[in-house]
């Protein structure tokens, strides 16, 4: 009985530790890439599912894109701020639509990191269906049109980048409007009274007079260096009420 | 080696040690080897691979070598899973930014003394079942490189102290009249002065020679 007992107390010794994984890639989280969508907005959404959390507590989750192969960390890093059955999701904005970009998701615990496998995307863009205007090309109208037809684009400059932004003007003719963006031209813009744009927005001035803020632009990139642009119902602020719509391509 | 045997904590088992051999002369006495493999668990499992070690030890015994006692040094080396373990660190900044890393580890060694003692629970002719405690001190030796991309490019060797508990079980099998073939599974339940876990164990087998000639009657007594 007593060597029993002391044979008993020896293999608790070995007994009641917690297992662990054998493989040290275990021990990191497993993610893997669900799919890489373009958004009407010409936005990409980006999916992935944590498969496994790893040896430790789930720290953070995101995702890497590179115009490049197998991106790494740091390139166009986005950190998802939940997860949701596993799944966590980021929203890549700006992106060219002529380009090629690569995705991988990666998670991290509080081992290290792990990547997963990667998703490629080409020809994404806005989707000019939602435009909620109807134009014909290289056209502006100012509405009440006090039965003046559209005037046509017949000069449109191409795009002067510069910094962060870009700028460019367009001339009908009888009048010019120039156009300041904060940012490439991708996407949805909004206008800006601000002669100096943050990323995202745009200023637009037409004889003198600005358009007010908040009306969206339509950016539809063709090739590396040119692109449709598209104005709806946007207020002139000249105090004569009227609004400008307006669709022309760069360069014309 | 100088350095560990002038630890404070080596300083016991070495006093233990002097006690052994001067009573090796008048008890049973005997030296052994044991070639094992030590499995790492914990956090150790993750980045090392199981590993050879050695230990040398001196033995003594009671007279119907119920009771075994050994003390003795050991050494074991341990090699990486991987070249490089991925690490990361957070820059806090707008955004909030992962920076990547790694971690590489070129030398991981434990270098321990020892002592412990073990009872022979179940004998059968000339084979024994025994269950064995005792006590481990030592130094362990890392030398790594750390880096994240921006923030920190370090390489490190640390020495430092290291204890704590093994506790095994073991057959042995007399071989003649002076020598014991074992193999024992033991648990070492090691941590650094730190806390940093160190938990490995070891399946080996070794040999036990002893000096003097042996009396299997009073030595290994038959049921």
């Amino acid at each position: 009985m007593r060597n029993l007992l002391i044979l008993l107390i020896v293999l608790l010794t070995f007994l009641g530790c917690k297992k662990v994984p054998k493989d040290p890639a275990d021990y990191y989280p497993k993610v893997k890439m669900l799919d890489v969508s373009v958004q009407p907005d010409g936005s990409v959404k980006v999916r992935a599912q944590v498969l496994s959390e790893g040896a430790s507590e789930l720290m953070h989750a995101g995702f890497c894109m590179d115009t490049l192969p197998n991106p790494e960390l740091l390139s166009g890093q986005k950190l998802a701020t939940e997860l949701v059955d596993n799944v966590f999701t980021c929203t890549y904005t700006s992106l060219s639509a002529v380009s090629k970009y690569y995705f991988r998701a990666f998670a991290a615990n509080e081992d290290g990191y792990a990547y997963s496998d990667v998703k490629e995307l080409s020809g994404g863009g806005i989707d000019t269906a939602i435009i909620p205007c109807s134009l014909a090309f290289n056209t502006l109208r100012l509405e009440p049109s006090w039965g003046q037809p559209d005037e046509i684009f017949s000069v449109v400059e191409e795009a002067e980048y510069n910094g962060l932004g870009c700028r460019f003007s367009a001339h009908t003719g009888s009048r010019s409007v120039h156009f300041t963006f904060g940012s490439r031209p991708l996407g949805i813009f909004t206008t800006s009274e601000a002669s100096s744009p943050q990323p995202g927005y745009v200023w637009i001035l037409m004889g003198g007079y600005t358009i007010a803020a908040g009306t969206k632009v339509y950016i539809k990139q063709l090739t590396e260096t040119s692109f449709d642009v598209w104005l709806c119902n946007a207020r002139v602020m000249d105090g004569s009420g009227r609004t400008l719509s307006l669709r022309l391509r760069s360069p014309y | 080696m100088t350095k560990l045997l002038f630890r404070p904590k080596s300083i016991f088992l070495l006093a233990a040690f002097a006690l052994l051999l001067l009573n090796s002369f008048t008890t049973h006495a005997g030296v052994g080897l044991r070639l094992a493999q030590a499995r790492p668990y914990g956090n150790l499992k993750f980045v090392f691979k199981n590993a050879p070690s050695l230990e040398l030890f001196f033995v003594h015994t009671n007279q119907n070598d119920r009771l075994r006692g050994r003390i003795g040094g050991g050494y074991a080396n341990f090699a990486t899973k991987l070249d490089t373990f991925s690490t990361y660190d957070v820059d806090y900044g707008y955004p909030t930014t992962l920076l990547p890393g790694y971690f590489l580890y070129t030398r991981f060694d434990l270098m321990y003394v020892f002592m412990d003692y073990s009872y022979t629970i179940v004998r059968v002719k000339d084979f024994g079942l025994n269950v064995g405690l005792g006590l481990t001190v030592g130094l362990y030796q890392q030398d790594y490189e750390r880096s994240v991309t921006g923030l920190v490019h370090e390489t490190a060797s640390i020495q430092d102290e290291m204890g704590g508990f093994r506790s095994k079980i073991g057959v042995d099998y007399k071989l003649g009249s002076h020598a014991v073939l074992f193999a024992e599974a033991m648990n070492n339940a090691i941590a650094s002065t730190s806390w940093q876990s160190f938990g490995h164990n070891t399946i080996g087998v070794g040999l036990i020679y002893f000096f003097g000639e042996s009396e299997p009657n009073n030595y290994y007594p038959r049921r």
